[in-house]
């Protein structure tokens, strides 16, 4: 996927000025990291990375997405469950789901297999 | 010969014990007037023998150097050099600041939060922040009204209970809030005055000499408000979400480097038991009057900006108003059977501050949507305008999230028409 790759190249979130591509919509999620807690409260989220002692707020629409980083689930499928919950068109879901990933994996919460 | 305490031990020999709240310490002074003092401040909690286990063994020591004009002194504490070499006026705050260290070292059975801690109604509040955010001042100005008192310094949260505990030091006072602890009427401890390196002229207000039972025992936590003084401008209160004051309420926590991921899980805990308010404090008259307010006010979503509400007495529990109207129940029924309102995702990445760090303290910035009253800076490219925090507008071109993120309002699948 063109952001994604884009991260690994080491571009941080520069890659977000190039408009997404509608192509990759079939690539799985990447993992979620197994080490980084998930504390909900009233509908936030907030993540806290033990590894970075980062944490990171997360809204409702932002953490419905971070869960669905499973590995498996497509990004269509996660902006089409998206377009089920809210009044919100799929193009625009898949472009926000697009661009969380990104962000995600700018900031280390994704298992890209990279670490050795 | 008998010594300052009128006991006939020599200072050298002497050791002073007390149990602060749950914290032994003992005492050794080469200093006489720092042992009178402490015992002065400290004589409600002074026992006879050191606790077996625990126990903060704090020490002043002479340096003896014939070249010195003046003599100086060394603190230790358990053993460890605490600081540079203080002078006579420096060393009571120093021995202070010594045990406070020490217990963010040994007392790791709390987790513990840079905060002021007042009780009210049976109700625990947390005044959390950074040194210079008038967490004492804020304390004393609450004492002065009838609260009872924690600590000045630390939140000490037991993990098992989640319930803060009293640490009850004197409240340290700065130079610049003198003339309002005059104000209060609040005694100055010894009627001293010391002085604390960089910071300055301090005194101490016991908060025994306050008032009869104003130590609060063990207590819930059911307010964490994160104050910052302005000067000159008015109090306000603004509500912030439970997730966000998990977040600062961490950055607050002096010893989370030893709980590791357990802190904010234990922390995440009390704030879903609590209400979560940001303060900009003004006059310490009008700032207590509308802390109290919060007590007299429906509390979820409570947003006051006006320091209008009277002491609140504790025999008048808040009451919520009880009745729902026939419009929010079709709202819920509409809720349960449409769509939600699709808001953008919001990711906002924080690192916690080590609050005790000089200089530091809750470092924020307000998220998209947020006000913005001026005090802290929207988050990364967000603007203030209007007081709500806001992206610039994308030009034509640009990458959008939304119609309202263009300067033309239209968004066209994620590009500025």
């Amino acid at each position: 996927m063109t952001l994604l790759k884009q991260q690994e190249n080491g571009t941080g979130m520069r890659a977000l000025a190039t408009p997404p591509s509608w192509t990759d919509a079939e690539i799985p999620m990447p993992l979620r990291r197994n080490e980084v807690r998930d504390y909900r409260i009233d509908g936030e989220s907030v993540l806290f990375d033990p590894r970075s002692h980062k944490m990171y707020l997360l809204n409702q629409t932002a953490l419905a997405v971070f869960r669905c980083c499973d590995g498996q689930t497509t990004m269509r499928e996660v902006a089409e469950s998206l377009t089920k919950t809210y009044r919100v068109v799929f193009e625009t879901a898949l472009d926000h789901v697009e661009q969380l990933v990104a962000l995600f994996a700018a900031s280390q919460l994704l298992d890209l297999g990279t670490d050795s | 010969m008998n010594n300052i305490l009128g006991e006939s031990k020599s200072i050298e020999d002497q050791c002073l014990h007390f149990k602060i709240g749950a914290i032994p310490v003992s005492l050794q002074s080469e200093l006489p007037e720092v042992l009178e003092d402490f015992a002065g401040i400290y004589r409600e909690y002074r026992v006879h023998l050191p606790a077996p286990q625990q126990t903060i063994r704090m020490e002043v020591r002479s340096v003896r150097r014939p070249l010195l004009r003046r003599r100086r002194y060394r603190i230790y504490g358990d053993g460890e050099e605490i600081g540079a070499e203080r002078q006579r006026e420096e060393v009571f705050p120093f021995l202070e600041f010594g045990i406070n260290s020490r217990v963010i070292t040994t007392r790791c059975d709390y987790l513990q939060i840079h905060a002021a801690t007042m009780v009210r109604c049976g109700k625990g509040f947390i005044f959390a922040g950074g040194s210079g955010y008038g967490k004492s001042t804020l304390a004393a100005g609450l004492l002065s009204l009838g609260w009872r008192y924690l600590s000045d310094e630390f939140a000490l949260i037991d993990p098992a209970t989640l319930y803060a505990h009293p640490f009850p030091k004197a409240v340290c006072v700065k130079a610049g809030a003198f003339d309002i602890i005059q104000r209060l009427g609040l005694p100055f401890a010894r009627r001293r005055v010391y002085v604390k390196g960089m910071k300055g002229r301090v005194g101490y207000i016991n908060p025994c000499d306050v008032g009869p039972n104003t130590v609060a025992g063990p207590t819930a936590i059911r307010f964490i408000v994160f104050p910052k003084y302005t000067e000159g401008g008015r109090p306000r209160l603004y509500p912030i979400s439970r997730a966000r004051a998990l977040i600062d309420l961490t950055g607050c926590a002096l010893n989370r480097h030893v709980y590791g991921d357990r802190a904010p899980a234990i922390l995440a805990e009390v704030v879903r038991g609590a209400e979560c308010f940001r303060l900009e404090a003004g006059p310490i008259d009008d700032t207590c009057k509308l802390i109290e307010s919060l007590l007299s006010e429906p509390q979820e979503g409570a947003a006051q900006s006006e320091p209008t509400a009277k002491a609140k007495t504790c025999d008048t529990p808040a009451s919520k108003p009880q009745h729902r109207s026939v419009s929010s129940s079709r709202r819920n029924f509409l809720r349960r059977t449409a769509k939600l309102a699709y808001v953008a995702p919001v990711v906002l990445a924080l690192k916690p501050q080590q609050a005790f760090a000089a200089g530091s303290g809750v470092q924020s910035c307000y998220p998209g949507g947020h006000a913005c009253p001026g005090l802290e800076p929207c988050c990364g490219e967000l603007a203030c305008n209007d007081g709500v925090c806001t992206n610039p507008c994308v030009e034509a071109g640009g990458l959008c999230f939304t119609d309202s993120d263009c300067c033309s309002a239209d968004c066209d699948l994620g590009v500025c028409k």
